[in-house]
């Protein structure tokens, strides 16, 4: 009896192998992140001469967030932003002149307020993921948790470093935008 | 011709072949599933913000990571329910690694780390609704079959919280928490109309209106009608004698259930009530009752409230406030050939009756202080205003038992999450807890939670729990006929070390491995007193307990799911020396989904494996192995659902050991089922 249970799921495994693919119902919180993250860069509308070549590398600095990281740095292995292959850092780099996106965990202990001035004044998405990061000056905020997700975009706090998003993603309900007049 | 005898070398290839086969056949799977690439990536935005995070909010009453939670943590999933054809909550739990479910034609027990003792209603394991406490104020438990508050359909999820909780929920978190959250209003179009019908002449409908506007106000109401006219006949050879029916119970398991959810919110205010009653006839013949007669019989109904304000203060600090009442009505009809000494030779049909109410109130204050710790704090008051037990005959007219009281109790709690490095966080918690019938109770929780790689979770967990003796313990009696009360009975207590990892593997699979040892003191245990040979509750048991728990789950891109949990324990009185009754020392679960044609068709596979257990006096039950099948199809027509279930696929015969009221030691259980189940979004 036990062989046929075994063949029954070796054969019902079998059949499923190919399949189209399905809409999985529940993912790890770093995961849906992660995906979130690459699922809008293709929208964002960078200044002119913010990469060297239209195939340098797209930088992201993933601060206290190694489980975020971890899953950025797979999808980087096999995918690309155009033609920019992926780069996932974890620390503070000296230099901030090739820097697209910096990821601001909850667990880091500064904040907003630990990134450098002169970062927020470059062309570089700060995306976070605590209440009011897109309200302090933050661009991004990713809110997940086991009820509702949203993700919060500060077009005002985007706009002020040139950084642009296409109206493709201003037409998508689950973004919710914040207005100028509600950043405090 | 000649006819050549086998070797048993060449026997012993016959029957690996086909096994080397089939795993050959299954790692080809396996391989193919692992080199697809699409998961999450495939989803667009709108999709993506639809996927659940995977997260817990039973362990420290706030939204939490599975890996940040100082326990160790299973979540079950609508789409696990719904693919694997679970019922009630009985079924959702036997599927988890470690728990295990014993039926005895009136009420499922649930069992876990080796622990299921007879005659306990579920009163070591905490449950929760949404969060709210539904064990009663009787028996401090909670009813998981068909007489569980809410209907299965609207499960969102289950959250099983392993190990002592009373660090933060107080008495009844003993051996872990159970929390059920309900789906979304918002999830329904506008409502969901369902219909299920199967043997043994079952059918149940549903009807359920949800929906959630822009303003934020949100509503959900559903209602759910269940019969089940059971078996025609049921044997059990301990009443195969005059003057019983030839060991036949004739017509005696019927069974039907009303549920009803309710629920309205706005932003952080909600307002929720829940409801069921539940008719069971009993074919077993309960407390020496008589065999045979279809007067046996109980009513079950359980309805709470509660009204809930969550809201976020602008210096980041949280607060909820919540306000419950729950109230649970118990009405047993048991027939009798003999009164009693009062009327001797006189048969009777005697009430045994309880009513138990409660309100309970709780406010928790949560903040955060440098990024680095998360406080938490509340207090927790309940009154139990109604705590009355009856038993009774008309006629002749007397009564054997007429117990009313109340009592209260209060308790607060403190949790510290302190990240005290960036890969380590401690968790600190404690509560107090003072009740009007008993002695006070201080119980603690520290948990070494170390993210020691992406992907890998170290956690290292000491607690301790307490269950206070319940009101049915220590004041039922039936007139000193069967049972008789003990006044004196101490709260149980419990600890329990505990060392689990967490490790992903790959995009695909995850692995839980847990290592535990507990030690339980006082435990309140049904015996026989020798010396008037009657029922009667005492601190008689000091258990001691260890095992492992291991968990590997799968999860594919194309919908293809698995989970395998093994447990692996040991429990036994201290003082004797001897195994625990009902209590298995294997338990061995898997199931399967996988999608048939694309996601619209699926198979789902349960197996579940259980060692054998004794009943209490050395009767062995069988080991049992169960297999589910169900076949799972949706949106072949917009909002249409359609399942298929076949229970007890290979009809084995098993049987789950009793409590002591029952003559019978061991019961069996329902051979082959099935069920067909349809249901329309609207």
């Amino acid at each position: 009896m036990g062989v046929l249970v075994l063949w029954a799921c070796a054969g019902l495994t079998w059949t499923a192998t190919g399949q189209t693919p399905t809409k999985p119902r529940s993912a790890p919180e770093p995961a849906v992140k992660a995906a979130a993250i690459l699922k809008i860069l293709p929208f964002v509308q960078w200044p002119t001469n913010t990469f060297a070549a239209s195939n340098s590398t797209f930088v992201m600095i993933v601060l206290d967030a190694p489980e975020v990281a971890a899953q950025l740095q797979k999808v980087a292995a096999e995918q690309k932003i155009g033609e920019h292959p992926i780069q996932v850092r974890r620390q503070m780099p000296d230099s901030w002149q090739d820097v697209q996106l910096i990821y601001v965990g909850r667990d880091y202990r500064r904040g907003l307020a630990g990134v450098p001035e002169a970062v927020r004044r470059s062309p570089i998405l700060l995306v976070g993921e605590q209440p009011g990061f897109a309200r302090s000056g933050g661009t991004i905020n990713l809110l997940l948790t086991a009820e509702s997700s949203q993700i919060e975009i500060c077009r005002e706090a985007a706009s002020r470093v040139g950084i642009r998003f296409s109206s493709h993603l201003a037409s998508l309900r689950a973004i919710q935008w914040i207005d100028e007049t509600k950043v405090q | 011709m000649s006819i050549s005898t086998p070797s048993p070398a060449q026997v012993a290839k016959r029957k690996i072949r086909p096994v080397v086969l089939g795993v050959v056949a299954l790692f080809r799977a396996f391989q193919a599933q692992a080199s697809d690439a699409t998961d999450l990536s495939q989803l667009s935005l709108e999709e993506l913000l639809e996927v659940k995070v995977e997260s817990v909010t039973a362990a420290s009453k706030r939204s939490q990571l599975t890996t940040d939670a100082p326990a160790s943590i299973t979540v079950v999933d609508r789409e696990q329910i719904q693919h694997l054809g679970y019922q009630t909550l009985a079924d959702v739990l036997r599927g988890v690694r470690g728990f295990y479910v014993s039926y005895d034609r009136n009420y499922s027990y649930l069992g876990t780390r080796g622990f299921s003792r007879p005659g306990d209603y579920n009163s070591r394991v905490l449950f929760l609704v949404n969060g709210q406490r539904i064990n009663d104020g009787l028996t401090e438990g909670a009813l998981i079959g068909n007489e569980f508050v809410l209907d299965v359909d609207l499960i969102e999820r289950v959250e099983i919280v392993r190990g002592p909780g009373s660090a933060m929920y107080g008495s009844s978190a003993f051996f872990g928490v159970i929390n059920v959250i309900t789906r979304e209003p918002g999830s329904f179009r506008a409502g969901e109309a369902s219909f299920e019908g199967g043997s043994p002449g079952y059918y149940k409908g549903r009807i359920s209106l949800g929906h959630r506007w822009d303003n934020e106000v949100e509503f959900l109401l559903s209602g759910t009608l269940m019969n089940r006219d059971g078996w025609d006949s049921l044997y059990y050879p301990e009443f195969d004698s005059p003057p019983g029916s030839n060991g036949r119970a004739i017509g005696l398991d019927h069974e039907e259930a009303q549920n009803a959810l309710g629920r309205v919110a706005w932003k952080g205010l909600s307002l929720e009530f829940g409801y069921v009653n539940r008719f069971k006839q009993l074919p077993t013949a309960p407390y020496e009752s008589i065999f045979g007669d279809p007067r046996n019989e109980t009513t079950d109904m359980q309805a709470y409230g509660r009204i809930r304000l969550e809201h976020q203060l602008e210096n980041e600090i949280e607060l909820v406030a919540n306000l419950a009442i729950n109230q649970n009505d118990y009405d047993g009809r048991y027939a009798y050939s003999d009164a009693g000494p009062a009327f001797p030779g006189v048969p009777v049909l005697e009430y045994d009756n309880s009513r138990a109410r409660w309100i309970g109130e709780e406010l928790l204050v949560r903040r955060e202080f440098w990024e680095r710790v998360t406080l938490t704090g509340g207090f927790e008051g309940r009154q139990n205003v109604q705590q009355d037990q009856f038993t009774f005959s008309k006629d002749p007219q007397f009564n054997t038992l007429s117990d009313t009281r109340s009592s209260s109790l209060w308790g607060a709690y403190a949790q510290s999450d302190w990240k005290v490095i960036e890969p380590v966080t401690l968790s600190l918690g404690g509560r107090y807890d003072q009740y009007s019938l008993g002695p006070e109770s201080w119980n603690p929780r520290f948990a070494g939670i170390w993210q020691a790689l992406p992907g890998t979770t170290l956690k290292a967990i000491y607690g301790t729990a307490f269950r206070a003796p319940n009101a049915y313990e220590t004041y039922y009696t039936d007139g000193n006929n069967t049972q008789k009360t003990n006044p004196d009975l101490k709260p149980e207590s419990i600890q329990t070390y505990e060392l689990a990892l967490e490790q992903q593997l790959g995009k695909h699979f995850r692995l839980s491995l847990s290592a535990y040892r507990f030690q339980a003191e006082d435990l309140i245990n049904q015996i026989v007193d020798p010396s008037d040979n009657l029922l009667v509750y005492r601190n008689v048991d000091q258990a001691r307990g260890q095992g492992v728990e291991a968990e590997l789950d799968a999860r594919f891109g194309n919908g293809w799911r698995a989970r395998l949990g093994y447990a692996g324990q040991s429990a036994e009185d201290r003082q004797a020396s001897v195994s625990l009754s009902n209590s298995p020392r294997h338990i061995v679960q898997g199931q399967l989904i996988v999608p048939l044609w694309t996601d619209r068709l699926t198979a789902g596979i349960e197996g579940r494996y259980l060692s054998h257990r004794h009943a209490g006096n050395d009767i062995p039950s069988d080991p049992q192995f169960v297999a589910n099948l169900t076949l799972f199809s949706y949106q072949w027509v917009s909002g249409l659902e359609l399942s298929a279930s076949v229970y007890n696929l290979f009809d084995r015969q098993y049987s789950d050991p009793t409590g002591s009221e029952l003559t019978q030691r061991l019961l069996q259980q329902d051979g082959r089922t099935f069920r067909i189940k349809l249901s329309y979004a609207f």
